[in-house]
């Protein structure tokens, strides 16, 4: 008995504490900054440091370091996060680290298989972890508070985290039947590369091209198949012209 | 690496190519020479305004050195707009021609103008056919009702012999709009096309009309100043562009001060990207100081505070801060506070801004095509405090631009009350006329105990606050501020309570404060700490 009236007891002051505690209600709060009322947040596009991610996709062109001939259509994608660091009005550093995925298609002559199959088509994968520290210039000075036009020229390097050959054939006698050959954990001559790139931007849009200079390439190795064989020292398409969108 | 190289290279020339012919604003040194008629150039109506106000001819009005701008036209391509006001003119050159021009002996300066981004200051619309607008009757009267609008009417002033400018970015079928067939239009001008015509490109300006003087079916009046006689502009060229031209708006200006403009609304804000906060201290701007020297000549300029409170930009924009532009935020009807998107103040250098408030979401206002339209905005706050002030100017028709100023402020709900939200709150008729309110200022009192500020209300007023009905809401709302040494606000904020004695706050969480300043059922009561 005196358990449940001290239960009771104990509801009674809860609900008494939620009452108090809702008897008045804050609807509206907001706190000022007194010695700067306005002032422009760090996120902001034109302040000292400015901090965005950004999206990049376009295509890849060039020689990939052997003698297998890639198709038209080779592509990357790169997901990265960019700091600027404004100097003056006109120029800033910029510094960006970055996912990238390139993607080149290619035709090759030798039979992967055997006799009875005949190749149809390829790819090669790779998979990179990329910075690159550059230079802005800005040419439009009183752009208020917006990224404006700019040009950046940056120098960029790279680490190869993985990549992936992929070989597709078809039955010589019955082409719907396929047979698609995946390599991965490809040994690699070198993993690390870097080169050169540009940006020519307006606003959050920008035009975007990078060239290496030297590549992360695939090494021989036990793996003496006929096709692996000839793309000992192939890389990725070394230009890669695209569109990059800020956020 | 050579391909590298080229690549560079097309991207420079490509560069070069977008560069070039830039517009550029060349401020002259003086008018040497100008003779200037102002009984030829005004309006009657100008000069009447200008002796009310005490606002004398002087060279900021006389036209420009023609031989100035004809020895800058020959070494630009091309010149455009002249403006009066600032003795400037709008020149289109190269870098390289403009630093000629600077150098010329008259040249007082040279600014480049770079892109604006305007933003025409109304949100979401939802089209109506008039049925739903006629069950909307009820809250179209407590559109004016929350400013006791029609106690003006009662008294007859509806706006009668006063000149309204409005600035916008179109008047789509306003001509034609059945809300807006009793309305006086005096002038129109399409600053954007050179033209007269202004019956399209914008729904906006339409339905900013029909807030500021629209009436519907003869007798439901929309805007308090059905009678007002309006001048029409139009400066922007769609509802969003990244490269306004605000000195469209200072034509516009300059031409409503000619045609004898005694107010000027304008729903309109520039802020990002053209600007950064810092900028937005009433004296950076073009639009901002267009909008002061309107001022000057004795136009009282209303204007939007903008729909920003919501995005990474969150304040208002320029011209509401200019300072003697009444900023006007928006508020919500069912609970007479903020609405998210209105934007917040103060100025940059910590004016007090918005100025007023009015309704601004789910508002029953005009669109094209004789439609009527929920829209909601602080475009359509800025043209019901227009309309109140066109019927207020008619009740003061000799006071100044600075007592209409401070009249407007001072005729709101929450003053001497401010905060950078609400401003002073809404103008209602009854203190613009001086005049005994339905509903008598509450009584209480600020207690201090155990490190906490309290408000006790006695309970006779307390429970009329609690029961306060929708033409009252304010009553329901408690406003308090911290105003800290260098008279800034450092927090403020609204309370809704139930009980008589409510805790305002705690001394400890403020240890800045210099003022506290509470704010109940139109009565103003302050606490000093230091």
């Amino acid at each position: 008995m005196s358990m449940s009236f001290k239960n009771i007891a104990l509801v009674v002051a809860f609900l008494f504490a939620v009452n108090m505690g809702f008897s008045q209600t804050v609807v509206f709060k907001e706190k000022v900054d007194t010695t700067k009322p306005l002032s422009t947040p760090k996120k902001s596009k034109n302040s000292r440091f400015y901090m965005h991610s950004y999206l990049a996709a376009g295509l890849l062109f060039g020689e990939n370091g052997t003698d297998v001939e890639n198709k038209f259509g080779g592509r990357f994608f790169t997901y990265g996060y960019r700091m600027k660091l404004k100097l003056n009005k006109a120029q800033a550093l910029v510094l960006d680290l970055r996912y990238a995925f390139d993607r080149s298609y290619f035709n090759v002559d030798a039979n992967p298989f055997d006799e009875s199959m005949r190749l149809i088509g390829g790819n090669a994968t790779f998979h990179d972890f990329q910075g690159a520290v550059g230079h802005r210039f800005n040419f439009d000075w009183n752009r208020g508070d917006a990224l404006g036009t700019y040009l950046d020229i940056s120098a960029f390097g790279g680490f190869n985290m993985g990549s992936t050959l992929r070989l597709t054939a078809s039955q010589a006698t019955n082409s719907e039947i396929r047979v698609t050959s995946t390599y991965n954990r490809i040994p690699m001559e070198s993993r690390v590369y870097y080169g050169f790139e540009a940006r020519l931007g307006y606003k959050k849009y920008a035009l975007y091209a990078r060239i290496a200079s030297e590549f992360a390439s695939w090494a021989s190795s036990d793996n003496n198949a006929l096709a692996w064989t000839q793309f000992y020292g192939y890389h990725s398409q070394p230009l890669a012209i695209g569109l990059e969108l800020s956020f | 690496m050579a391909k590298c190289s080229l690549f560079i290279l097309a991207m420079f020339l490509a560069f070069g190519s977008v560069q070039g012919q830039q517009k550029y604003y060349a401020y002259l040194s003086d008018k040497e020479g100008v003779e200037f008629q102002p009984d030829e150039y005004f309006h009657p109506k100008a000069l009447e305004r200008r002796e009310r106000c005490g606002v004398k001819v002087n060279k900021t009005d006389f036209p420009l050195q023609q031989a100035y701008v004809q020895k800058i036209a020959e070494k630009s391509d091309s010149v455009g707009f002249q403006s009066r006001w600032f003795n400037m003119v709008v020149v289109w050159s190269s870098d390289e021609r403009i630093a000629q021009i600077s150098e010329l002996p008259f040249v007082r300066k040279v600014e480049k103008a770079a892109p604006t981004g305007v933003k025409v200051t109304g949100a979401e619309s939802e089209d109506d056919d008039g049925q739903a607008y006629l069950s909307q009757l009820a809250y179209v009267n407590f559109q004016l009702k929350r400013m006791d609008g029609y106690r003006f009417h009662k008294k007859g002033y509806r706006g009668e012999g006063v000149r309204v400018a409005v600035l916008d970015a179109g008047f789509t079928d306003a001509d034609v709009h059945v809300g807006l067939q009793h309305v006086k239009i005096e002038a129109t001008y399409d600053f954007v096309k050179k033209s007269s015509f202004v019956y399209d490109y914008s729904w906006h300006g339409t339905g900013v009309m029909g807030c500021i003087g629209g009436m519907f079916n003869d007798t439901q009046a929309t805007g308090l100043a059905t009678q007002a006689t309006f001048l029409l502009a139009r400066t922007e060229r769609g509802k969003r562009e990244y490269f306004g031209e605000e000195e469209n708006w200072l034509a516009a200006a300059e031409w409503a001060d000619q045609k004898g403009a005694d107010l000027i609304n304008s729903s309109l804000g520039y802020t990002v990207p053209r600007y950064f906060r810092e900028q937005m201290d009433g004296e950076y701007s073009l639009v901002s100081r267009a909008a002061q020297m309107a001022f000057n000549k004795g136009i009282v300029v209303l204007t939007s505070a903008g729909n920003e409170g919501q995005n990474d930009w969150k304040y208002l924009g320029a011209p509401a801060d200019a300072d003697s532009v009444l900023a006007i935020g928006g508020i919500n009807a069912s609970n007479d506070r903020k609405i998210g998107f209105s934007s917040y103040g103060p100025s940059s250098d910590g004016r007090v801004k918005p100025n007023v408030v009015a309704l601004g979401q789910g508002i029953s206002a005009y669109g094209a095509k004789n439609k009527f339209q929920k829209q909601s905005g602080t475009s359509f706050s800025s043209p019901f405090a227009a309309g109140f002030t066109a019927c207020y100017m008619q009740a003061y028709p000799d006071k100044t631009q600075h007592e209409v100023f401070n009249g407007i402020q001072e005729s709101a709900h929450l003053y001497p009350y401010f905060d950078y939200v609400h401003g002073y709150g809404v103008p209602v008729a009854w203190k613009a006329l001086g005049e005994e309110n339905a509903w008598q200022e509450g009584d209480g009192k600020l207690i201090s105990e155990g490190g906490d500020l309290y408000l006790e209300v006695e309970e006779k007023y307390f429970f009329e606050h609690l029961n306060a009905d929708s033409s009252q809401l304010a009553r329901k709302n408690i406003y308090f501020h911290v105003e800290a040494e260098n008279g800034i606000l450092m927090y403020y904020a609204v309370l809704n309570s139930s009980d008589p004695k409510t805790k305002i706050l705690s001394f400890s969480d403020h240890p800045e404060a210099q003022t506290i300043r509470v704010h109940f059922e139109g009565k103003t009561l302050s606490h000093h700490l230091k």
